[in-house]
């Protein structure tokens, strides 16, 4: 891996000199910007990483205003202002759970900031960092999507009942994941058809970058019934109610599921 | 099916890329941005299989469609160095170390071209012999990919962090139904532009 462009010096590392820079674990969240309302891509992970403020310390970018782009093997990139990874860190990952990262995950190296959906936080399989001043013409942005980086919106999930599933009436437990990094989750609201919204037990924050697991009992009498799910963000922000698809800035919405008590 | 199935045994026997993959990942990288959309909401994680075996689908027709015509010799060499040359630039497309040199890749749309043509010019039962000895290239090469990208996907040890973190629990380890605190890394989604991920050899 190379760290080249617009900086004091060129760095270029093996894999065995980047593990020997000070591995550090961080819990966070990835989210795919392809996400959307109940789907699962997106997973809470204990990352393995290099923080890349350090490694780009060594090379000493010339300019604060200027970008990183991180650039995969196969020639894919996405850019970052190094002003962002100011404020939100970031790392070269090399692991995930104890475990070096499998090729599908991005082996040997991938760059992830978290807070950042997973298109927009840089490239897996990572060959260069290469700090520059001017635009790059990125993957994504060739696509059509909002020129990054796009910032992960606070969402939440109902993992039980699923969706459409027959239920008995009377109590049940629901239970889901809600994310907002890199600030984290303050509070959960589940309502149920048309009522008010009610606040769901939170279980411990792991990291404000982390999923967090809540549960809600609610009491349903005979019939279908709606139950939704929203959150609030450590910073105040109040999950989006205006269903909007993913392209091309992150799907916003609430997730709602239906069960029958019939 | 003579011309996919040498070209791919081809690629497997020198370790070059694949030319299927190679033409789904051009097909995602540069088909329009609102059919790839679609593709991403309605397959989710099986649209590199459906993206592949639609490659192939379109090669045979293709295939199909030529054969149909009359023979031209003339005609037939200038689509097969056609088939040759175009098929080197794909499989030079984001190709990675480990995807081989020019020469491999050379040798597999080559091998391709000459597969088609001499299907073309075959008589019955000649053609059909051809055809079905290209499908099991196609099956044997399909296999030995698999292999390989197996083998290379090998990882070294395992990395440790300087101060490790406490252990991840959160009390809601016996909450109903819910995610996993960690998500299981074979249970992690895996969404990118690539067909298949790029895998990196350390040695090179």
């Amino acid at each position: 891996m190379a760290v080249t462009g617009e900086v004091g010096t060129e760095l270029s590392l093996s894999y065995d000199e980047l593990l020997n820079l000070g591995l550090v674990e961080f819990d966070a969240v990835l989210v795919c910007v392809h996400n959307r309302l109940g789907w699962s891509r997106l997973g809470n992970a204990r990352w393995l990483g290099v923080p890349l403020k350090s490694l780009l310390d060594r090379a000493g970018p010339s300019s604060r205003q200027a970008n990183l782009v991180t650039r995969a093997v196969d020639g894919w990139e996405c850019t970052l202002p190094l002003r962002e990874l100011e404020q939100s860190g970031g790392y070269v990952v090399v692991g995930m759970k104890g475990h070096p990262l499998t090729p599908a995950h991005g082996f040997p190296a991938r760059v992830f900031v978290p807070g950042i959906y997973g298109q927009y936080t840089g490239a897996k399989w990572l060959t260069e960092l290469r700090i520059q001043s001017a635009p790059n013409p990125d993957y994504w942005l060739r696509r059509g999507w909002t020129r990054g980086p796009l910032r992960v919106r606070p969402l939440s999930r109902i993992d039980h009942p699923a969706d459409g599933s027959r239920v008995t009436a009377g109590a049940l437990p629901v239970t889901g994941v809600a994310w907002a990094p890199p600030s984290g989750v303050r509070e959960v609201h589940v309502a149920v058809d048309d009522g008010d919204w009610t606040p769901a037990e939170l279980a411990a924050e792991l990291a404000p970058t982390s999923w967090r697991r809540w549960r809600h009992p609610v009491d349903l009498a005979p019939g279908i019934h709606r139950i939704r799910v929203r959150c609030v963000a450590a910073d105040g922000q109040v999950q989006d109610a205006v269903l909007r698809e993913p392209f091309p800035g992150g799907v916003t919405g609430h997730h709602t599921i239906t069960v029958n008590t019939g | 099916m003579a011309g996919l199935g040498a070209a791919e045994a081809t690629a497997a026997l020198l370790r070059s890329r694949s030319p299927l993959d190679a033409a789904g990942q051009l097909a995602t990288d540069v088909g329009p941005h609102a059919l790839v959309e679609l593709v991403v909401r309605w397959l989710k994680e099986a649209d590199k299989p459906v993206i592949r075996a639609s490659a192939a689908m379109a090669v045979l027709a293709a295939g199909g469609l030529l054969g149909r015509s009359p023979r031209r010799p003339l005609r037939d060499l200038l689509i097969a160095s056609g088939v040759a040359g175009a098929g080197t630039a794909l499989l030079r497309r984001r190709a990675v170390t480990t995807d081989g040199p020019v020469a491999a890749n050379l040798a597999a749309a080559v091998a391709g071209a000459a597969g088609t043509v001499a299907t073309l010019n075959a008589r019955r039962p000649r053609d059909a012999v051809l055809t079905a000895l290209g499908a099991v290239l196609l099956l044997a090469a399909t296999a030995a990919q698999g292999r390989r990208r197996a083998e290379l996907a090998r990882t070294g040890s395992t990395p440790l962090a300087r101060d490790p973190l406490p252990a991840a629990v959160d009390g809601a380890e016996h909450w109903h139904g819910v995610s996993p605190l960690i998500t299981p890394v074979d249970e992690f989604y895996v969404t990118d532009v690539n067909m298949r991920p790029p895998v990196v050899d350390l040695a090179h």
